[in-house]
């Protein structure tokens, strides 16, 4: 098992897969940085700092000057990430100021998961060779890159990120509060206390709550989607449905009780589906000429290291 | 439609990656799995706990209430201070289980950036709400069925008014 694993991800994959998630993944982490909440925080006393982690290293809040040079910084290279120019120095940079910044609104008594999967599946990337493909350093060196075993890691280990993430979640649900969390009422009272803490009712929490049946159905399958969620790694053609299944959840919680988590959705979505497949596809549906060049990363689990015939998807 | 799969055992088998980036990705993912499954808090690597935890009918919440110099109560709302201010109910919620200098210190900060937007606020009273969350009125809930007063504090004092909580 552990070999299979192992060949799994360490396999062949192609650059323009990994230049997809640097592209998608780089665009989300600048966007993020670009929230007035960082500065809003560097005003805080440090009586109200509740560092975590790395945070702990402060005794307050950075000042507002460092936090505006750090975003500043961070969403400038993040910008330059995601075309690709010098991707291998500036991503590291932008990943950086997204830790401190992000580092800051989970020191305030409360951890904060919204962009901590983003953050996590960057991490490859950081020591991967991102520029190679699709960027404007490949560009300038006029450099083409073909499939190699340098490009499937990083896209894999990403990928084993998101179904982690969500399993865990699953996972610690269970753990927690056992079934107990779908066949009792709880969702319903999660639900009625965030329409009750809003300013104004949410109908889309209460359409839920105010029906058992409902409630029980949208905790059962919550809970089925998250448990369930490392089926992507043996069936490729769950992939695109979960992870369109995952944005819908996020989607949802976002309607119901007003909580962000597109950081989440959107890391989801742009690491497990094969966004250079979709391209191709696109453009032979059209009629063009075929896509960059072959795929790589469709493979299964379970094909791991094979000389599978065919991907699929 | 079938998509094309690069020739893997032929590339795999003229190259390896480093042994240095496969360590690197086998502490990462062991770090990960492990925070995962032990439920270790050491952000970003996190134990997963989202809404993890089962809600009741019957549940406890706290509100904090401003005193003004006359003795009039009002709701301290942590949304009229400043930014830096509006994760105040995350505090709030942990308030009594924090030590009496915490306690003093956290409370001081409140009412401190209160009276610099000008609010006339003397002290702030902490309270513990039960309430049942299926009664409703409307689209909203019934208000709660006890509100017990467990400190007051400000200006560098705490004074604990009930026991438990």
């Amino acid at each position: 098992m552990g070999s299979r694993v192992e060949r799994w991800i360490f396999a062949a994959g192609a650059p323009e897969r990994l230049a997809a998630l640097r592209i998608g993944l780089c665009a989300v982490l600048t966007w993020r940085l670009t929230r007035g909440v960082f500065v809003d925080l560097a005003g805080q006393p440090a009586e109200l700092f509740r560092p975590r982690s790395f945070m702990n290293l402060l005794s307050s809040q950075p000042d507002r000057g460092i936090v505006i040079v750090i975003q500043i910084a961070g969403i400038a290279a993040g910008a330059l990430a995601t075309v690709g120019l010098f991707a291998r120095a500036t991503l590291p940079v932008a990943w950086v100021a997204g830790m401190l910044l992000n580092g800051m609104v989970t020191s305030n008594g409360k951890i904060m998961h919204n962009d901590v999967m983003l953050l996590l599946c960057l991490v490859p990337l950081l020591i991967a060779p991102i520029g190679d493909a699709w960027s404007l350093d490949a560009r300038r060196k006029g450099r083409t890159a073909s499939a190699s075993v340098r490009y499937g890691w990083p896209v894999r280990t990403a990928m084993l990120v998101v179904v982690g993430a969500y399993f865990f979640t699953g996972f610690a649900k269970l753990v927690t509060s056992g079934p107990a969390w779908a066949t009792s009422s709880n969702m319903r009272w999660v639900l009625y206390l965030s329409s009750d803490s809003q300013a104004s009712p949410n109908p889309f929490a209460l359409f839920v709550a105010d029906r058992a049946w409902l409630a029980h159905i949208v905790a059962a399958g919550t809970l089925l989607i998250e448990l369930s969620f490392p089926l992507v790694l043996w069936k490729t053609k769950l992939r695109v449905p979960y992870a369109l299944g995952a944005a819908g959840l996020h989607g949802g919680i976002w309607l119901a009780m007003r909580l962000d988590y597109f950081a989440m959705a959107a890391t989801a979505v742009i690491v497990l589906i094969d966004w250079p497949a979709v391209l191709s596809r696109g453009r032979n549906a059209r009629g063009g000429r075929p896509g960059p060049r072959p795929l790589s990363n469709f493979e299964p689990f379970s094909r791991a290291g094979s000389e599978s015939p065919a991907g699929d998807g | 439609m079938r998509i094309a799969v690069v020739p893997e055992a032929a590339s795999a088998g003229e190259e390896r990656v480093p042994a240095r980036i496969r360590a690197f990705v086998w502490l990462f993912l062991a770090a990960f799995a492990l925070c995962g499954f032990a439920k270790i808090e050491a952000w970003p690597l996190t134990g997963w706990r989202l809404f993890s935890e089962l809600r009741h009918e019957r549940t406890i919440s706290w509100r904090a209430m401003g005193v003004s110099g006359s003795g009039a109560e009002a709701r301290f709302s942590f949304g009229d201070l400043p930014a830096g201010y509006h994760w105040g109910a995350n505090l709030l919620s942990a308030f009594a289980s924090m030590p009496a200098s915490e306690q003093t210190a956290v409370c001081d900060a409140w009412t401190h950036a209160a009276r610099g937007r000008g609010l006339d606020v003397a002290a702030i009273r902490v309270y513990r709400l039960e309430r049942v969350v299926s009664d409703r009125v409307g689209s909203r809930g019934a208000p709660e069925e006890a509100a017990t007063l467990m400190f007051t504090c400000g200006d560098g004092s705490i004074r604990a008014e009930a026991s438990g909580g």
